[in-house]
């Protein structure tokens, strides 16, 4: 395995790893947010509870995420040194902007939510969850203008084989920007919203606070089903969008390989690239072009009229991509049997049912693994580039990174990354179970 | 050596600024988390140190992440050099800042292993003040460099003694800070205690300081005629007496202020003992024996100018009109919350 391949798999732990923290965050923040908000509207206490109690998981959800972010900047400068060099001007000022305007905000009036609500009137309070929210999806808007700008790179020019910032505003709102961040955003609503419903089950199950617990299962029940039903819609805008952009990566997805008129969409299937076909194929014939198009009979263009040399990693992004999409599946059918069970006609209250409780802990999985798997179908289908047209993977490094620093920094991300993911499930229990259990049925009005 | 251009001076103290309030900042969650196993054999006192701290804590990093951001898009040779090079060093300051910022969560969540926390906390808050100072003290001493901007060196050539001189004193002074914050902060046995840690650590402060200001005279000899090196150098002396004297009057305040006065002295001595540099060349000799060495030059090469080091003009342009706009409104609700929290910190008011 050479130097380049090893620096891979150490950004792709980093960010993997790093990836699971935010995504809760900004799906969290908004349902704080609207606790909060009920809470100044209407001044019932129950939701004021419900803000507390999840400010303090949005704590260690986000000092995790900070703790495993910090890694992510410097890691351009340790094993990507050529593409730092050459993509400062505009990759990193992108960063640095992320970090001035957006991180902070969110990191400075986290303290006011975490510590502050005694010393803040309410409005000011709310006003400061509310710029946590802002903080941190301006964050992802950065973060996620900066990656699309490696996808579809704009508002650059070269001058003396040297990158410049010709035009930020191109740069930023480069032409896959827009619904990169509404599908990635979404994305992670969902997740925040999946983290909540596992909570919450867990907080009935065990009978902590457990009519307000209720109230959030169901709030997180109906945000999950709304932004589920949305999500395909957003995704299919994404697909249409690589499809005009970067064709080639949109062809490796959907499974492509010869060009043709009236082109299938196939559902499942086992890839191999070598041979230049999928094996063992269920697809709807016709379907792709139908989609792409609107007439089932439009042309598709395949793989096979690429330069081979051009093709991302096919196996990888087909497959993951084919995992990802039913996904979708899951989460809106876990919405909405939890909307389901939490009807007002319902007979059965929703403690006797332990083990649908335990599926929806479990599904909690599906949104953070969909998110994993788009993002990996995302950077590996940019593949062979790190810029796209402008600097490829290969050329992309540190010019006298040895292979061994390299290693030597992969083992000790990874055993730290271990050490901290079993710190985080550690405190997360421990959190649910600092929760006081209800002495008896929904009579924990009376605590607080 | 190309001169600087107006931009890159300006980027130069804008990353220095940003390094130095990071330093402020985060200086005294370090002192205090240093200071947190030893502080006092009563748990609620040791609590009380971690309250104080906790609060600040994500908004006083983020200084961190700030400049070495801003670090990457204005001088990304630097970036490179520094980072890439000494990559062994930066990856395992970044295990050590992971783990401090989960440790205090860890000390509420996880009761039983308190102490192994506490130790946690104070091995990660030392080395990470430790190699703030190690890192910067680098810049001044020197490293291997090419001509071309790319680093010669190997990753022990950041442990040279100049810079471990700067690390110990970065350390001393990360202690005496977060001393003199907590006595701001606190009130009775726990203001008391903070009061004597302090005291305990002013003599080693200025031992250290005084030998980096002779070593920094001797490497870089044309310092003694720049104005603002000579103007620290001074300010130090008599913010740090300011600050022992403070120490026996009766306001709480007051010497956490004159600590901090005394830091961005010595701060502005050694900013201006490094420009027009970012990375000064290396004394003489021959880089670290085993190091990647063969392939740069013979002594310690060019070093790394602000001119050499810099991203296009549009870029710094661009970046410094933006800058100075966010950072702005950073320092007004920075301060906001600040003076929200201000005051002694009150014993139950952290969400845990």
């Amino acid at each position: 395995m050479d130097t380049i391949m090893l620096a891979r798999i150490q950004f792709g732990i980093s960010l993997g790893f790093h990836y699971i923290f935010p995504q809760t965050t900004l799906g969290l923040a908004l349902i704080i947010l609207i606790a909060e908000w009920r809470y100044v509207a209407t001044g019932e206490e129950a939701w004021k509870r419900i803000s507390t109690l999840l400010s303090r998981f949005l704590g260690l959800v986000f000092a995790f995420g900070v703790a495993t972010g910090l890694v992510l900047p410097f890691s351009f400068g340790m094993n990507w040194g050529k593409f730092s060099v050459f993509s400062a001007p505009v990759f990193g000022t992108q960063l640095a902007i992320e970090a001035m305007v957006a991180f902070t905000l969110e990191a400075v009036f986290l303290s006011i939510v975490m510590f502050g609500r005694e010393r803040v009137s309410k409005r000011a309070y709310l006003a400061s969850v509310f710029f946590v929210f802002l903080g941190s999806h301006l964050s992802a808007f950065f973060i996620i203008s900066a990656n699309s700008w490696l996808q579809t790179p704009a508002g650059y020019a070269i001058e003396a084989g040297r990158l410049v910032l010709a035009d930020w505003v191109a740069a930023t709102f480069n032409p896959s920007t827009g619904i990169r961040f509404l599908h990635a955003v979404t994305a992670a609503w969902i997740s925040g919203f999946f983290f909540v419903l596992a909570i919450s089950s867990c907080l009935i199950a065990q009978n902590r606070r457990r009519a307000d617990a209720k109230r959030l299962f169901s709030l997180a029940a109906a945000l999950s089903l709304a932004f589920g039903l949305l999500q395909p819609l957003l995704g299919h805008q994404q697909i249409m969008e690589v499809l005009r952009h970067q064709p080639v990566k949109d062809a490796a997805y959907e499974g492509i390989f010869e060009s043709v008129n009236g082109a299938p969409l196939i559902g499942f299937g086992l890839p191999d690239a070598a041979d230049r076909r999928i094996r063992f194929a269920l697809s709807i014939p016709k379907g792709l072009s139908f989609l792409e198009s609107g007439n089932p009979d439009s042309f598709v263009k395949g793989l096979n009229d690429f330069p081979v040399e051009t093709w991302p990693p096919v196996n990888v992004i087909f497959t993951t991509f084919h995992i990802m999409v039913p996904l979708a599946g899951v989460i809106i059918a876990v919405a909405l049997s939890a909307l389901y069970f939490t009807r007002k006609k319902e007979r059965k209250p929703l403690e006797e049912r332990p083990i649908f409780l335990r599926l929806v802990m479990l599904s909690a999985a599906a949104p953070y693994l969909a998110n994993e798997l788009g993002w990996i179908g995302a950077e590996m289908g940019r593949q062979p580039w790190t810029i796209s047209g402008l600097l490829m993977t290969k050329d992309a490094g540190t010019a006298a990174q040895g292979k061994g620093t390299v290693a030597f920094s992969l083992s000790l991300f990874a055993l730290v990354y271990a050490v901290l993911a079993v710190l985080f499930w550690k405190f997360t229990t421990a959190a649910v179970k600092s929760v006081p259990q209800t002495a008896s049925e929904g009579g924990d009005h009376a605590s607080a | 050596m190309q001169a600087p251009s107006i931009l890159q001076t300006f980027w130069f103290c804008a990353l220095a600024s940003v390094f130095l309030v990071f330093f402020l900042l985060d200086g005294f969650d370090m002192g205090i988390g240093m200071a947190l196993p030893f502080f006092s054999k009563e748990e609620s006192e040791r609590k009380k140190l971690i309250d104080i701290a906790w609060p600040f804590w994500d908004g006083n990093e983020l200084w961190a992440i700030i400049g070495g951001s801003c670090l990457f898009a204005a001088f990304p040779y630097a970036f490179v050099a520094l980072i890439g090079g000494l990559a062994p060093v930066v990856a395992l300051l970044l295990v050590f800042l992971m783990f401090r910022t989960v440790s205090f969560e860890a000390w509420y969540k996880d009761p039983s292993r308190r102490r192994f926390w506490e130790y946690a906390q104070a091995a990660g808050s030392f080395l990470l003040a430790f190699g703030f100072g190690l890192l910067s003290g680098n810049l001044i001493a020197g490293l291997p460099m090419t001509e071309t901007g790319a680093f010669a060196g190997s990753p022990l050539s950041a442990f040279q003694p100049y810079a471990i001189l700067t690390g110990l004193l970065a350390a001393a002074a990360a202690l005496m800070h977060g001393a003199a914050y907590v006595r701001k902060k606190s009130a009775g046995a726990v203001r008391d205690k903070a009061t004597r840690l302090a005291r305990g650590t002013f003599p080693a402060v200025a031992v250290l300081s005084a030998a980096a200001f002779a070593w920094t005279a001797v490497i870089v000899p044309e310092a003694m005629t720049r104005f603002p090196f000579l103007l620290g150098v001074a300010g130090a002396v008599a913010f740090g007496v300011s600050f022992r004297v403070s120490l026996g009057r009766p306001g709480d305040r007051a010497p956490f202020r004159w600590s901090a006065a005394a830091m961005v002295c010595v701060w502005i001595a050694g900013a201006s003992a490094l420009f027009p540099y970012l990375i000064r060349p290396a004394a003489g000799g021959p880089p670290a024996a085993g190091g990647p060495a063969a392939v740069g030059p013979a002594a310690g090469g060019p070093g790394l100018s602000l001119a050499a080091a810099s991203s296009p003009a549009s870029t710094l342009s661009f970046l410094a009109v933006f800058a100075t706009a966010a950072l702005a409104v950073v320092a007004f609700y920075t301060v906001f919350v600040y003076r929200t929290f201000k005051g002694k910190t009150a014993s139950d008011e952290a969400a845990h």
